[in-house]
């Protein structure tokens, strides 16, 4: 009690109301500073938690771009000499975006994410080389041509956990990012605690201050004092409710939107690994049997996927839905002849050069399914970002706001405690 | 959407200290599961006593004589339902080149195996007999049961599929004379200088073969006479090629009807030294149709005399498995059916 004074002994009125303008300025002061970085914390967690999304929705359009590469390539295969110079440019259109892709990527990238997409890069070099070779060997009419493309197709994706490959790759600096995410989104929800432990502890001290004020000096109410716990409590409430709202944004912008693109861009990766795997059946003659399976496979993830979510957009999930049906049948199709000997009628179905059963034609079917899942993987992840980024900037304001009213608190609380002190002089 | 509403209502009337619990994850990736693969292993094969395995099993059933005319088919033979049906449906390789395979080019499958069903299918429906058949493009593993399971029940009349005759494949099927006498050789690199597996063994070189073949057991099994050669294991015959095509490997071994396929789509690759197996290949047919058996005999008979075979021979492995055209293998008949 020495630093407060020597005119006043500590147990003298005077003495106490020093001590509790001082509590309360100090509260004030607290409460401006904590509050305002517990503030800045959650907005910055939010920036984290919408720059983490958006990295990996463009990890997943890569991935997704690579496998519809691949996808081309392998069906391309199957027209020998006569491919589509359409789907030629796109194969090649797919896999110049991706280059670029990985390279925009690694600039906001970890070291571990980076070594991970180093061997993506390296890998997807790899790819075209053998692509290029089986392409080459396919349109002299050499069946060592299939087996180029089956190594291709190894290099994008594969079973075995000893050999690397690039689809494994993307997934690994895909998963960090879901981590990141996590973390970021468990980052905001804790850091708003410090404004409330701060701010409830202040109003405490300002009522309690405000009583004994008003049982020593008879008076019912100290303006000043009475105003800061009021604009205090009016603080708390609303800013309160503003976290709570930028929170919960930004828990509906992580479960709802973005868990919806992850869910489509991951549907519409396994359906095109899934195409591959299907034109790889054709090019292996009756060697397909684990291509078959791999198909099964990419087809159970499509299903797990279009099951989930999408709730804001269930008519696109629905309409997907019912395109896949119509692809699966149109697949079943081209396994059946394949496995009776009729091999070029199942190129052809395959090649949407002759309908499945009941007019589906695999090509359209899978196409339609395809727009629409990309639909709904584009519109979603937008939704996601824009919502993040409303709100970390609904916080900025309210961090100024904290940080101003702490300090005309502490002022308020300054003045109406001086004003009794005063009557001691 | 209640959730949130619940939380900003907690928030805003209670106030609590800390934030509504962060329950929101976004969950990792899904991994897809495949049904577990159904397929029935084959009931139990029968396999042939030492006494039997003994015995030369390229023998075959004496051919008929004198080979029918088209128009001259017994009723009531096997020959005679092909022929009525209007089809003949065979089961052949897609993959083989200059055996089986699909000439992406023409769309169509050709190859010695091809050349030799087309012949049957003329003594069969007359001079337009070869766009008669219905190709049916079968693995390795799917060629006896397409015999077993016959035309009438989705199966095949009559395999070319560079099968070898042997005795446990005589106890389910039938075969033809000896149509083809393949064997193990090995493909080098043209101007490698290696002439034979032996310089291979002695420069210590790497000599890939298929996991699982009789030609990677042959290199195993004589381990002590190679025991210099590094042997490289790869899935399939072509993998070998690739694995040449890539530096990985200085030879691939295998039968010389395939490594002559693996010659044609590389030329700098070439067949080499002398077979150190026998691989006799013949037609199969279902092992009740002594008859069918028979009227191929005959017809094989009749091309390694008139120059057809030779034909064949020349036309998909001159210049690849010899220079010169060679003589077709013998037929040994004297089997009972």
């Amino acid at each position: 009690m020495q630093l407060l004074g020597r005119r006043f002994s500590t147990t003298s009125t005077p003495a106490r109301l020093a001590v509790l303008r001082a509590v309360l300025v100090v509260l004030a002061v607290i409460l401006a500073i904590v509050g305002a970085v517990g503030i800045n914390q959650r907005t910055n967690a939010i920036k984290d938690v919408r720059t983490a999304s958006r990295q990996l929705l463009a990890l997943q359009d890569i991935q997704v771009r690579i496998v519809h590469a691949d996808a081309i390539a392998s069906s391309s295969y199957l027209r020998s000499g006569q491919e589509d110079p359409a789907q030629r440019t796109a194969y090649l259109d797919e896999i110049a975006t991706a280059g670029d892709g990985l390279v925009a990527v690694s600039g906001a990238a970890t070291a571990a994410d980076l070594g991970q997409l180093s061997e993506a890069s390296r890998l997807l070099g790899s790819y075209v080389g053998l692509v290029e070779q089986a392409r080459a060997n396919n349109r002299q009419g050499f069946p060592v041509g299939a087996t180029y493309q089956r190594q291709a197709n190894g290099i994008v994706s594969n079973t075995d956990p000893d050999t690397p490959d690039i689809v494994s790759s993307l997934r690994a600096v895909e998963a960090s990012q879901r981590d990141q995410i996590n973390e970021s989104l468990a980052n905001a929800h804790r850091a708003g605690m410090w404004l409330h432990l701060s701010g409830w502890l202040l109003l405490l001290a300002l009522v309690l201050g405000s009583l004994w004020l008003s049982r020593t000096f008879r008076r019912v109410i100290n303006i000043p004092i009475a105003v800061a716990a009021i604009a205090l409590l009016l603080l708390l409430v609303i800013g309160g409710a503003t976290q709570a709202r930028a929170v919960s944004d930004t828990d509906d912008a992580v479960g709802t939107q973005l868990a919806g693109a992850d869910s489509a861009a991951q549907a519409r990766a396994a359906a095109f690994e899934a195409r591959s795997q299907e034109a790889l059946t054709l090019i292996n003659r009756g060697n397909g049997a684990a291509n078959e399976t791999n198909w099964l496979r990419g087809d159970d993830i499509v299903t797990k996927e279009l099951e989930s979510g999408h709730g804001s957009f269930r008519d696109l999930a629905d309409s997907a839905t019912a395109d896949y049906a119509d692809y699966r049948k149109a697949h079943q199709e081209i396994r059946r002849l394949d496995d009776a000997g009729d091999w070029d009628t199942a190129v052809a179905v395959s090649l949407g050069a002759q309908d499945a059963p009941d007019a589906i034609n695999s090509v359209e079917a899978f196409d339609t399914f395809d727009l629409t899942v990309g639909q709904i993987a584009t519109q979603e992840g937008d939704n996601a970002s824009s919502r993040l980024a409303e709100a970390s900037s609904g916080l900025s304001s309210l961090r100024n706001v904290v940080f101003l009213a702490g300090l005309a608190i502490a002022v308020l609380a300054a003045l109406g405690v001086g004003r009794r002190l005063k009557e001691y002089r | 959407m209640s959730r949130r509403r619940d939380c900003i209502a907690l928030m805003t009337a209670a106030a609590l200290v800390a934030g509504c619990s962060g329950s929101v994850r976004l969950s990792g990736a899904v991994e897809g599961e495949a049904p577990p693969d159904t397929t029935i292993a084959t009931a139990q094969v029968p396999v042939c006593t030492d006494a039997e395995a003994a015995q030369d099993a390229t023998r075959s059933y004496e051919p008929q004589e004198p080979l029918p005319s088209p128009d001259e088919i017994p009723a009531g033979s096997t020959m005679a339902d092909i022929v009525t049906r209007g089809k003949l449906i065979v089961g052949v390789s897609g993959d083989t080149l200059l055996f089986g395979a699909r000439n992406p080019l023409k769309n169509e499958i050709e190859g010695f195996d091809i050349d030799m069903l087309k012949e049957v299918a003329k003594a069969l429906f007359g001079p337009d007999g070869d766009s008669k058949i219905t190709y049916k493009v079968i693995t390795y593993a799917d060629r006896l049961p397409n015999l077993e399971a016959g035309p009438l029940s989705g199966g095949v009349d009559i395999v070319a599929h560079t099968m070898t005759i042997n005795c446990n494949r005589w106890k389910r099927i039938a075969f033809s004379t000896t149509y083809f006498d393949a064997g193990q050789r090995v493909l080098v690199k043209k101007d490698s200088g290696f002439e034979s597996i032996d310089d291979l063994n002695a420069a210590e070189a790497t000599v890939c073969a298929p996991e699982g073949s009789t030609n990677i057991e042959f290199l195993r099994s004589n381990a002590e006479k190679y025991k210099k050669l590094i042997v490289l294991a790869k899935p399939d015959i072509t993998d070998c090629l690739v694995a040449m095509q890539q530096g990985q490997a200085d030879a691939a071994t295998g039968d010389d009807t395939v490594l002559a396929g693996l010659q044609a789509q590389d030329p700098n690759t070439k067949v080499v030294g002398d077979k150190f197996t026998s691989e006799p290949y013949g037609l199969g047919m279902a092992k009740d149709s002594a008859d069918f058996v028979r009227f191929v005999n005959s017809v094989i008979a009749e091309m390694r005399t008139d120059g057809r075979w030779k034909d064949i021979y020349s036309k998909w492995l001159v210049g690849v498995l010899s220079n010169d055209v060679i003589d077709p293998p013998p037929a040994v008949y004297g089997r009972e059916p």
